[in-house]
């Protein structure tokens, strides 16, 4: 399997997830496009990555006039794309009754709103490389199953799954895959930092226990990823992989 | 912020009469307190201070009191 000269945008690429998926897609041979909203972060991961001409573009994914200007740009540097992983992701942990309308938005701009509305550029605009394309969502288990306190991430990330089998149907026919990757707790990353913090050391020392393979690491996300934009899963589209040492098959 | 603001913001949130919570209140005395108040208390301090408290923070803080002095008096007008 490799990513020899396809060419994929990454958003959230300045951590964690989307980080691990840059540094593995560029591995394997991909040319890049990266979104994030720490620039120098993003200069550090570039100086990092194997290969030249990657682009990046730092900015916030709410400011959707800057995400069409950001794409078209960088096809004009890059060419068609072949694959985009979606891993920007908010999420904040709250009761229900301080879960309003705002922290509803806030997080399904970024989570949901943001990854379909690339998607619509890249198709309206004709961007995709006509052969075909491949596209990860990364959602999240608590698109799957139940969690207390984070009920507008959850059902973000739900959005994020269901609509992407939606989009593997009306895309088929443009060759173009969508699957997703629920993926677990995952181990040092800003967001698991903010839940651990907002709970317990009792709790991550509870939460760990129910993983019989132990909480995921960024790098078996982007392993999951990497296998998804390969020609190695092509035919595999609509699906939601779940990438979580264990813990939904209790 | 004044303090009384933040005594009012979280009344309102734990859904309690305006008033009823002052600086000697105890936390774990408050009805209907539970985990889901204590994030509550957790948010109202994240968005309007800007600090993030655990949940082992909560094993410190009793009261209102404790509370404020977690926060910082440098964050109070």
């Amino acid at each position: 399997m490799n990513l020899n000269n396809k060419k994929i945008i990454i958003t959230g690429a300045s951590s964690g997830i989307g980080e691990a998926s840059a540094l593995l897609c560029a591995e394997m041979g991909a040319q890049l496009l990266l979104f994030g909203r720490n620039e120098d972060r993003l200069q550090n991961l570039l100086k990092k990555l194997k290969g030249s001409n990657h682009e990046y573009k730092a900015f916030d994914l709410t400011e959707s006039k800057e995400l069409e200007s950001a794409i078209i740009e960088a096809h004009n540097i890059m060419g068609a794309f072949d694959g985009l992983i979606h891993s920007a992701g908010i999420q904040k942990t709250m009761p229900l009754q301080m879960t309003n309308a705002n922290i509803f938005h806030q997080q399904y701009q970024v989570n949901v709103i943001a990854g379909f509305d690339i998607c619509r550029i890249l198709q309206k605009k004709k961007l995709w490389n006509q052969q075909g394309a491949s596209i990860v969502f990364i959602a999240s288990i608590y698109g799957v199953t139940g969690v207390g306190a984070q009920l507008a991430y959850s059902a973000s990330k739900g959005a994020v799954i269901s609509g992407a089998k939606s989009l593997s149907i009306e895309l088929a026919t443009s060759y173009i895959r969508v699957n997703s990757i629920s993926p677990g707790m995952v181990e040092g990353t800003q967001m698991t930092e903010g839940v651990i913090k907002r709970f317990s050391s009792e709790w991550e020392k509870q939460s760990k226990s129910e993983y019989p393979l132990g909480w995921v690491e960024p790098i078996d996300v982007a392993n999951a990823a990497f296998f998804l934009l390969s020609d190695a899963s092509r035919k595999i589209t609509g699906t939601n992989m779940i990438v979580d040492g264990g813990f939904c098959a209790k | 912020m004044k303090k009384q603001e933040l005594y009012s913001l979280i009344a309102d949130e734990l859904n309690l009469e305006d008033g009823s919570l002052n600086e000697t209140s105890v936390l774990f005395d408050i009805q209907g307190w539970d985990s889901m108040s204590i994030l509550v208390i957790m948010t109202i301090v994240d968005e309007n201070f800007g600090i993030t408290l655990s949940a082992d923070d909560f094993t410190t803080i009793d009261t209102i009191k404790d509370l404020e002095e977690k926060i910082g008096a440098e964050n109070f007008k």
